[in-house]
């Protein structure tokens, strides 16, 4: 009994979820209102995050490719599965990858350049791909 | 032994914490605040209210459940439909029967397979809320013909106040079938409550037309609301790359897909001929260059909170915010943009019975806007 009371535990008290500070998207828009927003979520570093496959999903794609590029439509390549995600990866010549080449030249996301929003993003992305794009 | 299950019963429900504040925002002299309702699920596709405290949500891998928004703990329905979850199809919108109280009914739609094709489909079944249960569900509309692609299955559901049923169908990747009256993709359809056809409905008497025809030259339709207001229906739906529109919809009108639009093809080129307008086709109300690919529509009548009011609120999937924009003049006037810094793709908003704003997201968080107390 202690050891199921253990587990339950430990399951309780897993990390918090993790969260990214983040450019907001800007687009041409008039805003009606001048709005002043103060975020009460925690906050982490990018930098100290482990270069794998997961964190690039959820600190890159998942905020700037999901609603196409998660689970879509057959003829895209579905970013949210490793082995879908690997045929776009040269492992041998990452930065010449269809990946890297298709957001560095910023053909996608189609509305905006992900190095002016979020560099950081992208800086974690080329540092994934340059140690050879790790599940 | 008791005092082990009791812990273990009151870990487990902290698994759905506690209401938490998330952000905040100020628009002039009033001050508001986001809170995170619950967290841990995967997309949260759609959700209805029952009363202030007790509404139901759709998770998109085929899973119904019960919210309690005072406390944030979350039961699973038994005997959910079953669904065909794949690529953006999979459990989508829900609603109550009007009635509830007298008929307690749940429709759901949701992505059917149909042989080696899938299709959208619309069904309901009578829930148990006291055994937390559903009966049998019922399959109300099959949409037709089924189609080998994964996306743009719509689809949203929205009552009149004459006991009718509207809901919208995408055009399944297959844009000349929005303009055609024998495929029920790119559709808004209207079916009496229990599924049959209202003998009003425009194209009854046509031959070789899909009868449940309301409006048509649809692209993905995933907003729709009814304003009880002005008994008017507005539908949202996504445009290309560019080009998502507000329309109010019409019997027997052609909203243009893909005739004419103000967007244009992933590929930078044209769609068609590159038409934004033509004779005998509608116009949208509001539409949005670049997308911010709307998954939701609420026309926010009430009082309890006046920044909101008379305004339609939609949840955007791209930009990742809540669009507020008024609703007498929103073709011209300016938006506004909330929730960015979340950074969350949302996808269903809705006013509680008393008026505060909730929203779903594809990460399966449930938050809730309400005004600070001053």
């Amino acid at each position: 009994m202690r050891i199921l009371l253990l587990l339950i535990l430990a399951a309780c008290t897993q990390a918090p979820p993790v969260y990214v500070s983040r450019i907001p998207a800007q687009s041409e828009y008039m805003a009606c209102h001048d709005i002043q927003t103060e975020l009460l979520i925690p906050q982490i570093d990018i930098s100290g995050l482990e270069k794998n496959y997961q964190n690039v999903k959820e600190v890159v794609f998942k905020n700037n490719c999901a609603s196409c590029h998660f689970g879509s439509d057959s003829y895209l390549p579905h970013l949210d599965d490793y082995n879908s995600l690997m045929t776009v990866v040269n492992v041998n010549d990452p930065l010449e990858s269809k990946l890297w080449l298709t957001l560095s030249e910023g053909k996608m996301p189609p509305s905006y350049t992900l190095d002016s929003r979020e560099p950081e993003a992208m800086a974690f992305l080329k540092a994934w791909l340059k140690e050879g794009a790790p599940l | 032994m008791k005092i082990y299950i009791l812990i273990a019963l009151s870990l487990l429900s902290q698994a759905f914490a506690a209401p938490t504040a998330v952000s905040k925002f100020k628009v002039e002299n009033d001050s508001f605040v986001i809170e995170k309702i619950t967290d841990g699920l995967a997309t949260i596709w759609a959700i209805e209210f029952f009363s202030e405290t007790k509404a139901i949500f759709t998770e998109k891998s085929g899973q119904l459940y019960l919210l309690d928004t005072e406390s944030g703990v979350v039961r699973t329905l038994k005997n959910p439909p079953v669904v065909y979850d794949s690529g953006q199809g999979g459990l989508l919108d829900v609603a109550i029967h009007p009635n509830f109280s007298k008929e307690p009914y749940i429709y759901v739609t949701y992505s059917k397979k149909v042989g080696s094709l899938q299709t959208t489909a619309l069904a309901r079944s009578r829930v148990n809320l006291q055994d937390e249960s559903f009966e049998k569900w019922e399959d109300l509309l099959i949409a037709r013909p089924a189609q080998s692609t994964a996306h743009h299955y719509g689809s949203r559901i929205a009552f009149d106040n004459k006991d009718h049923l509207f809901f919208t169908v995408g055009e399944r990747g297959q844009a000349p079938l929005a303009q055609s009256l024998k495929a029920h993709m790119g559709k808004v359809l209207r079916l009496n409550l229990d599924g049959t056809i209202p003998s009003d409905n425009p194209y009854v008497a046509t031959a070789g037309a899909m009868k449940e025809i309301w409006s048509y030259g649809h692209r993905n339709p995933q907003g729709i609301d009814f304003d009880f207001k002005t008994n008017t229906l507005y539908v949202s739906e996504h445009g290309p790359m560019g080009g998502d529109e507000i329309n109010l919809i019409d019997k027997t009108k052609n909203y243009g897909w893909p005739e004419i639009t103000y967007g244009r093809e992933y590929s930078g080129g044209p769609v068609g001929r590159g038409e934004s307008e033509r004779e005998g086709m509608e116009q949208p109300i509001k539409y949005y260059v670049p997308s911010i690919a709307p998954n939701s529509l609420l026309v926010y009548r009430s009082n309890k909170m006046k920044f909101f009011k008379d305004r339609f609120l939609l949840g955007a999937l791209a930009l990742q915010h809540l669009n507020v924009i008024d609703i007498k003049n929103c073709k011209t006037a300016c938006e506004d943009r909330l929730a960015l810094d979340l950074n969350e793709r949302i996808r269903d908003v809705k006013a509680s019975p008393e008026g505060l704003v909730y929203f779903t997201t594809d990460s399966g968080r449930i938050y809730r806007i309400k005004e600070q107390t001053k």
